[in-house]
């Protein structure tokens, strides 16, 4: 009988406790995502097997068309909103650590206020929000002196959630650059100094890769954070109008848990928009990667 | 090292094991629908989605009848406030789940059919014999409410509320009140000067699609005809909503454009628009109870309580669920507790709602209650649409919607209402696959 080998085990014995996280929200649901995406099904009523008819829904290969036209509209409104806001929460962060990394005197205060807005909760930012930006009686449009329709009308209202994002979200990522700018060897830019590099060539050069884990890792979570958006279209615009902001996540929501009760459509929807996520995510990984490399 | 390693490993196996453990387990529950061995009285669970003034008002008559009640029916009841919005998830997704699942729902009339369909709602069979109560003591719309197109009652009366038409005191005399809608427009159009407009009308997924419903329903118009098949693109329909839609882009608009969500709400309390449409819960927010003297009054809507007029409302009902309500025991207990709130349903109306037992109505404490009056006389007037169609509330959506993109001018009323219509039945044709 083979020996008990306490040596080899004791790394899975350190990943264990996640695995069995991992298995049970991670591994589990998604087993039963992908069952359930073959089968008609409220929750109250017993389950029936439906086939790939979920999946020919959302193709357009069956029924009026409405299912397929309002998923693939909410999936492009996601992108867009991948497209835009990304790389915007990826590049003011980073010029703003840029400016006050190395120095002291503002950095502490900085990074309190950037960061600030990021402990708010969603639904407290919308709430604010709305009130800034409503058309008639908002603070913005006062100060502007205009009437401009930001939450009512397009392009404003997409406008508007790429502005409030952007407030909402720029502090996390300055934070990690500031950590990330902050370890730079400071040997390495009175080097680039006294060779006569100025600032935009010691950050291209001596920074930006000195950084670029950090890059890498953010550039990643704020994309799929981007993918899952959610309360901002739910509670500032709810969608509108006229489904103009309704976001994949709202879509698979509003089909799972609305009226109805559709968790075998909503799980092919997350099925099809987790694949398109996936697809994204491992791409920008490896171009990144590849930069990294080179 | 060696040592090292076996203490890790016994601390990592021992946090594993928490883990599952932990995962495996569920809280502590207080025993559901059945008599606790520890404290010998039944546990019944109750769920509403009142979360403001109203669910204050609710917990103390819950409170209440837990004193007055609980030791005489060896009962205890307890309240869990949901949000309206997941109050509907929750309740589909612990139907399985009998320690979590409630006995009583309060929920809305038009989401009964839909609840009942799935299988989710069990039957009050026999309640008016059990309680001795009939028709005549309850408000008709909110009576009629919980009895589904198949005869048999799914939900218990609790209130009625519909939509009433605030004013600004300071903006308008109690003598140049509208009682029609021709009135209304025509004082809107005479007080929108200055930077005062006559109605701030919202126009995204807001009360404007209530308004037009009570303008629909009292000039005979519905959203389902008799067979089910949506109607909300009729002529009488577009005429209405072309009449809203006036107000705010026609030739002489009462209404400034793009109003958001709220945002009627701020031009009015910021004295910017003479009139403003919402349900009873408002007196409270508004403070109308403790301060009659208020510069805000409450009248009813526009053509809502004359002779062969109606309203649109709404109702809340109580309702039970099939899962946990196996017994007849549990059942009756469930229906003690109903008729107290209902009997006791004075306190409901300081909530902010218009209790559906009449006799409440009657008493000089509830007439005392001035700023409900409207509210009141609009509740015998009201209808509260075709709720029993199991898909109703989707096509309340959509009419929404379709209110929604006329109001933005995104569409013709009469396109938005079409395009309503389209995409409800193709919507039901998705459905039915």
């Amino acid at each position: 009988m083979k020996r008990f080998n306490l040596k080899k085990a004791v790394p899975y014995l350190f990943l264990s406790p996640y695995m069995v996280f991992f298995i049970v929200f991670g591994m589990v649901p998604l087993v039963l995502c992908i069952v359930i995406s073959f089968t008609k099904w409220d929750y109250a009523s017993p389950m029936e097997w439906y086939g790939l008819n979920n999946f020919k829904l959302l193709f357009g290969a069956i029924g009026s068309g409405k299912v397929s036209k309002d998923f693939w509209q909410a999936v492009l409104h996601t992108l867009l909103f991948v497209v835009v806001e990304t790389p915007i929460l990826i590049i003011i962060p980073l010029l703003l650590a840029t400016l006050i990394a190395r120095c002291k005197a503002v950095r502490s205060f900085s990074m309190g206020f950037f960061y600030f807005p990021t402990i708010l909760s969603i639904t407290t930012v919308c709430i604010l929000w709305n009130f800034l930006l409503d058309t008639n009686s908002g603070i913005i449009n006062h100060l502007l002196g205009d009437t401009v329709p930001w939450l009512t009308q397009m392009p404003y209202a997409w406008m508007s959630i790429f502005f409030m994002s952007t407030w909402w979200g720029v502090g996390g990522n300055m934070i990690l650059y500031v950590a990330a700018i902050v370890n730079v060897p400071q040997e390495l830019i009175e080097a680039s100094k006294i060779d006569g590099a100025g600032a935009f060539k010691r950050f291209f050069i001596i920074i930006l890769p000195s950084i670029k884990t950090t890059l890498i890792y953010t550039i990643i979570t704020t994309t799929i954070g981007s993918f899952n958006m959610l309360g901002q279209a739910q509670v500032l615009t709810a969608g509108g109008p006229n489904n103009g902001t309704r976001t994949a996540m709202m879509i698979i929501y509003d089909t799972a848990f609305g009226g109805s009760n559709n968790f075998g459509r909503a799980c092919a929807m997350a099925l099809v928009f987790g694949a398109i996520m996936l697809a994204f995510t491992i791409a920008s990984y490896r171009i990144q990667v590849r930069n990294a490399e080179d | 090292m060696k040592k090292m390693n076996k203490i890790l490993s016994v601390l990592l196996g021992f946090t594993t094991l928490l883990c599952v453990a932990l995962v495996g387990c569920s809280g502590e529950e207080e025993p559901v629908g059945e008599k606790s061995s520890g404290n010998g009285f039944t546990v019944i669970r109750f769920w509403n989605g009142f979360t403001g003034k109203d669910g204050e008002t609710m917990d103390r008559i819950v409170a209440n009848f837990n004193e007055e009640m609980g030791e005489q029916y060896n009962m205890k009841v307890y309240v869990d406030k949901i949000p309206w919005d997941t109050l509907f998830t929750k309740i589909t997704t612990t139907s399985s789940n009998l320690k979590a699942a409630p006995h009583i729902v309060a929920m809305s009339a038009s989401r009964i059919s839909n609840m009942q369909s799935r299988g989710i709602l069990k039957e009050l069979d026999g309640v008016e014999e059990y309680l001795g109560v009939s028709a005549q003591d309850y408000i008709t719309a909110a009576w009629n409410g919980g009895v589904l197109s198949n005869g048999k009652r799914y939900g218990f009366p609790l209130d009625v509320h519909p939509t009433a038409m605030y004013y600004n005191k300071d903006l308008i005399s109690e003598e140049e009140i509208p009682a029609t809608w021709a009135q209304f427009t025509e004082i809107c159009k005479a007080k929108t000067k200055d930077g005062v407009y006559g109605w701030a009308v919202p126009s995204m997924y807001s009360v404007t699609k209530d308004i037009f419903l009570n303008m629909l329903y009292t000039s005979g118009g519905r959203v389902f005809d008799s067979n089910d098949k949506a109607i909300f693109n009729s002529s009488v329909a577009v005429e209405k909503l072309t009449n809203i839609y006036d107000y705010i882009h026609g030739e002489t608009p009462v209404s400034p454009k793009d109003v958001g969500a709220g945002g009627d709400f701020t031009l009015f309390t910021q004295g910017k628009s003479v009139f403003y449409f919402d349900g009873p819960w408002l007196i409270n927010t508004f403070g109308l109870f403790d301060n009659p003297e208020s510069n805000i009054g409450v009248a009813p809507c526009p053509d809502s309580i004359g002779d062969g007029q109606t309203n649109f409302a709404g109702s809340h009902q109580f309702t039970l669920m099939s899962n946990t309500v196996t017994n007849d025991n549990i059942k009756n207990l469930c229906y003690v507790f109903m008729k107290y709130v209902s009997e006791h349903s004075y306190d409901w109306a300081l909530g902010g709602q218009v209790p559906a037992l009449k006799s409440i109505h009657e008493s000089e404490n509830y007439k005392s209650l001035a700023a409900l009056k409207p509210f009141t006389e609009m509740a015998y007037k009201a209808t509260l649409g075709e709720i029993g169609y199991k898909y109703w509330y989707e096509g309340y959506l959509n009419v929404g919607v379709a209110v929604s993109n006329a109001c933005s001018k995104i569409s013709s009323p009469k396109d938005a209402l079409d395009t309503g219509v389209r995409d409800f039945n193709d919507w039901l044709e998705d459905e039915l696959l």
